[in-house]
């Protein structure tokens, strides 16, 4: 009896919320539908803080899921990514806290700053690992044609590193080089690369030379068939194998040193 | 648009009465009053001050003189300590 009441964990779902006390987490979370890869064992969640190791690439994972379709998409990546010999460091956003952005700027130009005016989440220690990586490749799921809540999120927090352009300080992001990953139910993949494209043009990224991989899966098909059809799909493979290729290459160029100081920042 | 011109003009050192003059230490929401000296960017880790509610060093007119660009002094160190 000890024994099996020392196996009880406390799972809680990072999707919903959903809390559970059991040995395993659920198949499929009772409040989701998410599956059993989305519950971490609850304990007291403590600040993000930068610890200084640099990177080559940023894997963002935008979805709210870190173990569904993006999730799997990444997983490709990261494979890629190790047969590159590239150091990468992976980021399931779904597990960070992270607020909207205060939109300081809206108030005056000098009232976003870098550090950002917002220290209570875990967004500065992210734009540390965005700063000292080479590149970023950002992979989205498709919500309303759109990028999700989860991913606008984060990006609109680089408006405090982006602003410093506007006032005439140095870009910390100028050069670097991104790439995107697209995958969805329905359709509006190239609008949400798009969408997601403006940002990092804004911060003096360099995209990739065919820097956006997308595949969709179609609205005749149901929901649940998504993820094998992922996970099996030739063309999406030969499409990350691109994507994380060509940043890749990239980096081999190392822009960021030889444009340094060259490039003229043209804000909003 | 394009970007205002760069500003030039050369930072200054401080010295720490006149950083103490400036700082905005006492309007932050991290702060509480135990008799440290303020100014934590230059000087010591406050004595009392643990727990993160928010910073505003980014703000502060001294952050600005010096060109730092760190936050949370008061509990994280100076500003070389964490330039490391």
């Amino acid at each position: 009896m000890n024994e099996k009441k020392s196996k009880i964990k406390n799972w809680k779902c990072g999707v919903c919320g959903y809390e559970r006390s059991a040995a395993t987490p659920p198949e499929s979370c009772p409040q989701c539908s998410s599956g059993s890869g989305e519950f971490f064992e609850r304990k007291e969640k403590t600040k993000l803080r930068y610890d200084g190791k640099k990177y080559d690439v940023l894997l963002i994972n935008g979805s709210i899921h870190k173990t569904h379709n993006t999730g799997k998409i990444c997983d490709m990546a990261e494979v890629e990514l190790r047969k590159k010999k590239i150091s990468y460091l992976r980021i399931n956003l779904s597990e960070y806290n992270i607020m909207g952005c205060w939109c300081c700027y809206s108030m005056a130009d000098f009232a976003c700053t870098y550090p950002c005016r917002n220290q209570l989440d875990d967004a500065p220690a992210l734009h540390e690992h965005i700063i000292n990586s080479k590149a970023v490749i950002v992979a989205s799921p498709i919500n309303w044609n759109n990028m999700t809540v989860t991913l606008k999120k984060f990006l609109d927090r680089l408006t405090s590193i982006q602003n410093r352009t506007l006032l005439g300080k140095t870009s910390l992001t100028v050069n670097k080089t991104f790439g995107i990953i697209i995958n969805g139910h329905e359709d509006g993949a190239m609008k949400t690369a798009m969408d997601i494209f403006f940002y990092f043009e804004q911060l003096g990224y360099i995209m990739a030379p065919f820097g956006i991989g997308y595949k969709t899966h179609g609205a005749e098909n149901k929901a649940e068939t998504d993820n094998d059809f992922f996970k099996n799909n030739e063309s999406l493979k030969k499409q990350i194998r691109g994507v994380v290729n060509n940043v890749s290459e990239m980096i081999k160029l190392d822009l960021e040193k030889k444009l340094k100081d060259k490039i003229k920042p043209v804000a909003e | 648009m394009t970007a205002k011109k760069d500003d030039k003009t050369e930072k200054k050192s401080l010295t720490k009465t006149d950083a103490q003059k400036m700082c905005i230490c006492k309007s932050c929401p991290s702060y509480a009053e135990c008799g440290d000296q303020i100014a934590y960017c230059i000087g010591k880790k406050s004595k009392c001050i643990k727990n993160e509610k928010g910073c505003i060093c980014m703000i502060c007119p001294v952050q600005q003189k010096m060109d730092f660009d760190k936050t949370y002094y008061c509990i994280r160190g100076d500003y070389k300590s964490q330039k490391k």
